[in-house]
């Protein structure tokens, strides 16, 4: 039904490839650390982690960042989707402001917070692009409007879910590993609130797209009952969903306290969840057929 | 060019000075006319060439010959030919003795004077002893199709050898039309009259839909004439080349035509009661009176075939002036003998060709086969008149057109005789709107200098004679006699080409025959007669015996590089000087009113390493060999026109070269074009021109009425040679179904249907359809068709209908096997279509394994190595291949 | 003046020609094509009918790609062509998602023709006439040398062959037609009209200045 040999490009449904086949790889990678960086940030700086900011910074920046330019045919050449007109429509020149002004309001005022006195406004600011960087990368998708598994409002809502809830893990780590245990029960409860809302967003998104047309109901066949499909039922239902759920359940039922190293294996888990299911997203991105064809 | 010496080196020195003027200095950026190499048909073209770098082709808009500035897509990827690095630059010889399908020939390189010294001592010696040891072949491509048959071919005539074994086109190709188209339209090959025909029935053929006969010449006219809304009915075993651009696709099971078109003859002559009785009367030898031994009625005195006048009530030889109403029906007495005319019998012998029947052995239903005579018909207006340019032309806006899909059977000349029938039955030939005989068969000349003129004219009995013909006339037959030929048409003379001797039973029928004498050269020029012809192991098993072969080719392929002794490397078409494929009239050329075109094969660039042009190595071999004055004579006596087929004149006069002369390639075409046009419109001005364009004049384009020559709808000569070639025939061996010499035009179901039960589990006939990409097996080594090649699903793959695969288990993309009922098996991935008859399989011929072509190597599937040739599977009277088989078809489990 | 393409598929006989031309008039490496041959079948046996569609850039009125376009590599110019400044280009293939035709390429590295035997004197021409970079996107300029140095000659996209892009004057069928949408008097204009061309999915909201005659 998608195409599979060269000839049935176009004719038949056809998956998008740039943005997951070979280099497109690190965009996959590029999305989620951006992302989960930017949502780390501002989860980290309202339960008032220095250290869980600066992972968020640092996943941002450096990894998000650092697999975008790896990504790109021309990495030097970067410094024209800030200095051209491209913001005015483009969302990936947008993206980069976002991330730009994100990253050196969030550097200068985690440098003052450490060596100085923060200026007031200063994090709001910041945490204003961090949200702005986890809104446009599903605006980026979005924009695509001849791919129905991307063309569609839920997507922005489900990376923003995505980036707030992965933030909220990477911040509990940040908090464990620092002993800073004080807001782990809040970041706790606030991390099951974002797994009730990641899987009724997932679920919400995947029936919605079925009905977008033939090449949506397409798309979420080939991710629920095709060849890849294990990578969604496993990683993304069983780890994202059964498993953190469970523990959650578990714990709240019976009442016992969950072991630091079960909560680091959940927020793993939740992290693998979260990168198969934009592994999902990206490699089942179809484009219908462009001529009639008996498919 | 270290290690040359000798007289040969001048030669290459004094080659490569001549041709500089053509690459202009090899600086600069430029534009060059010249004539494609894609296929056979040879369109004009202009090549830029940028600091000696052949870069880009287009084609010629103020030219009728080609589309016009357009080209296919096969001419446009011609480029990649001339820059593959594989190409041969230096002659070589073979240094591992072994010679077999694959073997490594272990290339070494030598000097063109040790290697023309080689060849020429081995040549020498066979002519001694005896010229028909010489054994040749030749392909009409790339870009060379003249070239073939009026250097190359020649050169081996006057050498002494006719034993030429074709294998570049496959021995199958255009068997019935060519003879037939000979005999009917004096032209190799027909097509519809595009600019007036409305109705065209397309049997079998590609030809306007891409490629065959006069590519994109043909696209251009079919397309403009389906736009203004010709209708195209296309029968064929498959939907997706032709058919896929007719109004109606009608699927037929292969080699059964000749059934519905027998079916539709009957009902247009015993039902419907309307074809062109006076086109019949005096154009076909349809009123020549037959007596009951199935022989015309002769006078006595003048031998002439008898007719009788209605009017005057008598019989009278078919010429006499006082003739003026010959009967085609009824019962006279000619010298006490009961006769009737031919036409009476063929109406009668119709009547046993019912639609029901067809349609039972064709799965053409019967209501079809009844519209589409109606149509015909009636789209035909028989009796109209259109007035073109002044000239009163009899009007006929419908045809019936068919190619190799028709003929590459058992059953050739029948198939092809039934279609032709269909045509004489409207009274469309060579008329506005009809069939016409691809090129232009009847020209006047050039206004100022009425040159090249050539005519059909009336010949034996009455018949038309081509005016010119690339090899031996086909009318009439020669006697039956040996066989003294490898290739056994001269046992079959109505045959022009064989498969023989690249077949499994020669070596028993030349025992049989006494073994006149052992083939020991084998000369090739480019023909890859492993890949072409029937099964490769067949080919080896002649091959691998010939103590000597030489080659001259552009490229190595599979015959070569198993066979070959010495390969001599060869221009290209945008390296040589070639006035050969400029002419062939008959062949080629704008049909209809499209403009005479005049173009000249001309290098646009200079031969680089040591490659030389064809004429000149033929020029160089003649002169070692001896045979110069020969070869010169025979050029003299064709391109001067005074015998322009292989027959040659006595020549008296020697308007462009005497025998003794030794000119080179580049004297030879200024000589022949100033003949032609003048002394001011030689090589010079064609160099700064391209071309020669004037208008055709309707008696040309539409000479039947014209020129006072009739054609067949009876055979006679069939009935007249059976016996003799059935004696000789069976006494070496070769028994076939001699009925097939019957002279009226019959169904005979063909060997793939009569060899097994209908319900053996060989349930499918593979054959090869030809693909708008590759037109010789040289195609695939081109990366920019390899890459559409691989873009589009009908190439690579095998095709077959997706029912009939569901039925056996096979999904879309498996890799299947398809095995014939000798166990010969091919395997590939297949593609199921809707557009396939259900019980056909389809596989376009490509699967090379050559070293020498590494980037057709394994692309494809070698569809030939399902085939088998031997006396069984072929035409009786032409020896046409059957080249479709019965297979089955199997998945492939994987690992297996 | 907004330049359009006009393509007859009942005239198109699907010889490739203006693929293989495309490639050859911009030398374009092995795996890059700016005009493809899209081939299908609809239907049942018998009645089947296969679909030959030659697609390229549409360089579309609405165009997405040039809206995606972060660096404005992607421009487009007052004649209506879409094209591609391949110094600007930064190689994020947004614009090659976003089309909803599919029609670009993205240039990742050089291949030869001829694999291990080195570059052709053709590929090394490229260097020459037409120089490509690798890690950018290309794809159909409606050949817009060709229809500047046309104009520049006084000659008329869509008239002369010197000024139409190589596809249009290459088709043998003359399948394809080009010249000023915008104009009502031009030939294209005129066919539209008269064939009742269509547009490759309108739904898109393009307006693609590429038609097709469906027959």
């Amino acid at each position: 039904m998608i195409q599979t040999k060269p000839y049935e490009f176009m004719v038949k449904y056809t998956p998008q490839r740039e943005w997951i086949e070979k280099r497109g790889i690190m965009l996959w990678l590029a999305f989620f650390f951006v992302e989960l960086g930017a949502g780390a940030f501002i989860v980290s700086s309202v339960f008032g982690s220095l250290w869980g900011m600066f992972i968020g910074w640092f996943l941002c920046g450096v990894l998000g960042g650092g697999f975008h330019l790896l990504y790109l045919g021309h990495p030097f050449r970067f410094w024209r989707i800030i200095l051209s007109h491209g913001w005015k429509t483009s969302w990936i020149s947008r993206g980069l402001i976002f991330v730009g002004l994100f990253l050196i309001l969030g550097a200068i005022h985690l440098i003052l917070v450490q060596w100085a006195s923060p200026v007031p406004g200063l994090l709001i600011a910041a945490g204003v692009f961090a949200f702005c960087t986890i809104v446009y990368v599903g605006f980026v998708m979005n924009y695509v409007n001849s791919i129905p598994l991307w063309n569609t409002p839920l997507l922005p809502v489900l990376y923003v879910i995505l980036g707030i809830w992965g933030g909220l893990g990477v911040t509990l780590i940040a908090l464990l590993a620092t002993r800073d245990t004080a807001v782990v029960g809040s970041v706790e409860e606030w991390s099951r609130i974002f797994l009730l809302a990641f899987i009724f967003i997932v679920f919400i998104y995947l029936f919605s797209i079925r009905y977008q047309g033939p090449t949506g109901m397409t798309s979420v066949r080939q991710i629920v009952s095709g060849k890849w499909s294990p990578l969604f039922w496993v990683m993304v239902v069983v780890f994202g969903m059964v498993l953190p759920l469970g523990v959650a359940l578990g714990s709240w039922l019976v009442g016992f306290a969950i072991p630091v190293g079960l909560l680091y294996l959940v927020v793993i888990f939740e992290l693998l969840s979260d990168l198969a299911l934009r592994y999902c997203i990206l490699r089942y991105g179809l484009y219908a057929p462009l001529i009639p064809a008996r498919i | 060019m270290k290690n040359q010496e000798g007289s040969c080196y001048e030669k290459l020195k004094k080659e490569r000075e001549e041709y500089r003027v053509f690459a202009r200095g090899g600086s600069g950026d430029y534009w060059a006319y010249t004539i494609c190499g894609g296929c056979f048909n040879l369109c004009g073209i202009r090549v830029r060439v940028v600091d000696g770098c052949p870069v880009m082709v287009e084609g010629v808009p103020e030219s009728d010959m080609g589309a016009q500035g357009g080209m296919c897509g096969k001419g446009v990827a011609t480029i990649m030919y001339y820059h593959d690095p594989n190409r041969c630059n230096f002659p070589v010889k073979r240094t591992n003795p072994k010679k077999g399908i694959g073997e490594d020939p272990k290339w070494e390189r030598v000097s063109w004077e040790e290697a023309l010294d080689t060849i020429a001592e081995k040549l020498k010696q066979v002519r001694r002893k005896d010229p028909r040891m010489l054994v040749w072949g030749c392909t009409p491509g790339p870009g060379t199709s003249q070239k073939a048959t009026l250097f190359v071919g020649p050169f081996f005539v006057t050498f002494g050898s006719h034993n030429r074994v074709w294998g570049g086109v496959g021995t199958h190709c255009g068997s019935a039309p060519h003879h037939i188209g000979g005999l009917v339209h004096a032209a190799w090959d027909i097509l519809p009259d595009y600019t007036y025909c409305n109705y065209v029935l397309r049997c079998g053929g590609n030809e306007g839909v891409g490629l065959g006969r006069m590519a994109s010449t043909a696209i251009r006219q079919c397309a403009t004439a389906r736009d203004r809304g010709m209708r195209m009915i296309v029968m064929d075993p498959i939907g997706y080349i032709s058919g896929a651009k007719g109004q109606e696709w009608v699927p037929i099971l292969p080699g059964m035509d000749s059934a519905v078109f027998l079916a539709m003859a009957n009902l247009i002559v015993n039902e419907i009661k309307v074809y062109d009785k006076e086109y019949i009367r005096h154009k076909t030898n349809g009123p020549y009176l037959v007596g009951p031994d199935r022989l015309f009625m002769r006078d006595k005195e003048s031998g002439k075939p008898t007719v009788w006048d209605e009017k005057d009530g008598m019989a009278k030889t078919y010429d006499d002036p006082t003739l003026t109403h010959p009967a085609l029906e009824g019962e006279y007495a000619v010298y006490r003998i009961n006769c009737q005319p031919a036409f009476q019998l063929l109406k009668e012998h119709l009547k046993q060709y019912e639609p029901g029947w067809a349609s039972r052995v064709s799965t053409v239903p019967e209501s079809m086969i009844r519209r589409f005579s109606k149509e015909l018909v009636d789209a035909a207006k028989i009796g109209s008149m259109i007035e073109i340019e002044g000239v009163k032309i009899p009007y006929r806006p419908a045809c019936v057109v068919g190619y190799k899909g028709v003929q590459g059977h058992q059953n050739s000349f029948h198939q092809y005789a039934s279609l032709i029938l269909l045509n004489s039955l409207l009274g469309n030939q060579d008329v506005a709107g009809g069939i016409l005989g691809s090129g232009t068969v009847r020209g006047l000349g050039h206004p100022e200098t009425g040159r090249p003129s050539f005519a059909p004219y009336a010949g034996y009995d009455g018949m038309l004679i081509p005016g010119m013909w690339f090899t031996q006339i086909p009318w009439p037959p020669a006697e039956a006699k040996g066989p003294g030929l490898v290739n056994l048409v001269d046992l079959f003379p109505h045959s022009g080409r064989s498969a023989y001797p690249y077949c499994d039973d020669w070596d028993e029928i030349w025992t049989k025959a006494g073994r006149p004498y052992e083939p020991e050269v084998m000369a090739l020029w480019g023909a890859n007669v492993v890949m072409n012809c029937a099964n490769p192991k067949s080919a080896e098993k002649f091959l691998g015996k010939v103590p000597f072969t030489f080659s001259i080719n552009t490229i190595h392929n599979e015959t070569t590089e198993g066979f070959a002794d010495i390969v001599l490397p060869e221009c290209d078409f945008f390296e040589s000087l070639d006035v050969a494929s400029s002419i062939g009239f008959f062949f080629n050329y704008p049909i209809g009113l499209d403009k005479w075109s005049f173009h000249v094969g001309m290098p646009v660039v200079g031969p680089k390493y040591e490659r030389r042009d064809t004429l000149d190595i033929f020029f160089d071999l003649a002169d070692r060999v001896g045979i110069r004055s020969e070869y010169n004579s025979f050029l003299e006596s064709y391109f001067s026109g005074k015998r322009m087929t292989w027959e040659q004149a006595d020549v008296k006069e020697h308007d462009i070269l005497k025998p003794d002369e030794r000119i080179s390639t580049k004297e030879f075409t200024d000589r022949t074009l100033k003949y032609y046009f003048g002394e001011k419109r030689g090589l010079e001005w064609f160099i700064e021109n391209g071309f020669l364009t004037w208008e055709k004049r309707p008696e040309e384009c539409y000479w039947r009425y014209f020129v006072d020559a009739r054609i067949p709808i009876y055979y006679e000569t069939n009935e007249r040679d059976r016996e003799k070639i059935r004696e000789m025939a069976e006494k070496v061996g070769i028994h076939m179904d001699w009925e097939h010499y019957t002279p009226l035009p019959s169904f005979f179901s063909p060997v793939i249907y009569t060899e097994l039960p209908p319900d053996s589990e060989f349930d499918l006939v593979a054959f090869s359809p030809h693909d708008v990409l590759h037109t010789h097996r040289l195609s695939a080594e081109n990366p920019w068709v390899d890459e559409m090649s691989s873009l589009n699903p009908y190439v690579y793959n095998i095709v077959m209908n997706g029912e009939t695969a569901k039925k056996k288990g096979i999904e879309d993309g498996d890799t299947i096997c398809v095995e014939n009922h000798w166990g010969d098996k091919v395997t590939g991935k297949v593609k199921l279509t809707q557009a396939a008859h259900p019980h056909v399989v389809s596989i376009v011929g490509l699967g090379s394994w050559a070293k020498g072509m590494p980037v057709a190597q394994g692309k494809g599937v070698n569809f030939n190595e399902l085939l088998r040739a031997d006396h069984k599977h072929m035409c009786p009277i032409l020896l046409a291949q059957e080249v479709a088989v019965r297979v089955k078809a199997c998945k492939v489990e994987a690992g297996k | 003046m907004r330049l359009g393409m006009l393509i007859n598929l009942v005239k198109c006989v699907g010889c490739y020609a203006c693929a293989i031309k495309c490639k050859q008039e911009h030398f374009l490496p092995p795996g890059i094509a700016w005009g493809r041959l899209l081939i299908s079948e609809t239907g049942i046996y018998p009645k089947v009918t296969k679909q030959l569609y030659p697609v390229l850039c549409s360089h579309c009125k609405e165009a997405p790609c040039v809206k995606a376009c972060p660096t404005g590599a992607t421009r487009k110019r007052e004649d209506g062509i879409v094209w591609i400044d391949q110094d600007k280009c930064v190689g994020c293939r947004y614009c090659l998602i976003a089309c909803p035709y599919q029609v670009r390429s993205y240039y990742s590295e050089e291949r030869e023709y001829f694999p291990h035997q080195g570059p052709t004197e053709f590929e090394e021409m490229r260097k020459r006439l037409y120089p490509l970079q690798t890690g950018v996107v290309l794809k159909c300029t409606f050949c817009l040398e060709r229809i500047d140095s046309g104009i520049k000659q006084g000659l008329k996209p869509g008239v002369d062959r010197e000024a139409t892009p190589a596809c249009v004057i290459i088709c043998p069928a003359k399948a394809r037609y080009f010249g000023d949408l915008d104009d009502p008097g031009s030939e294209i204009s005129s066919l539209i009209m008269e064939k009742r061309a269509v547009q490759l999915h309108p739904e898109y909201g393009t307006d693609p200045s590429v038609y097709y005659v469906i027959g």
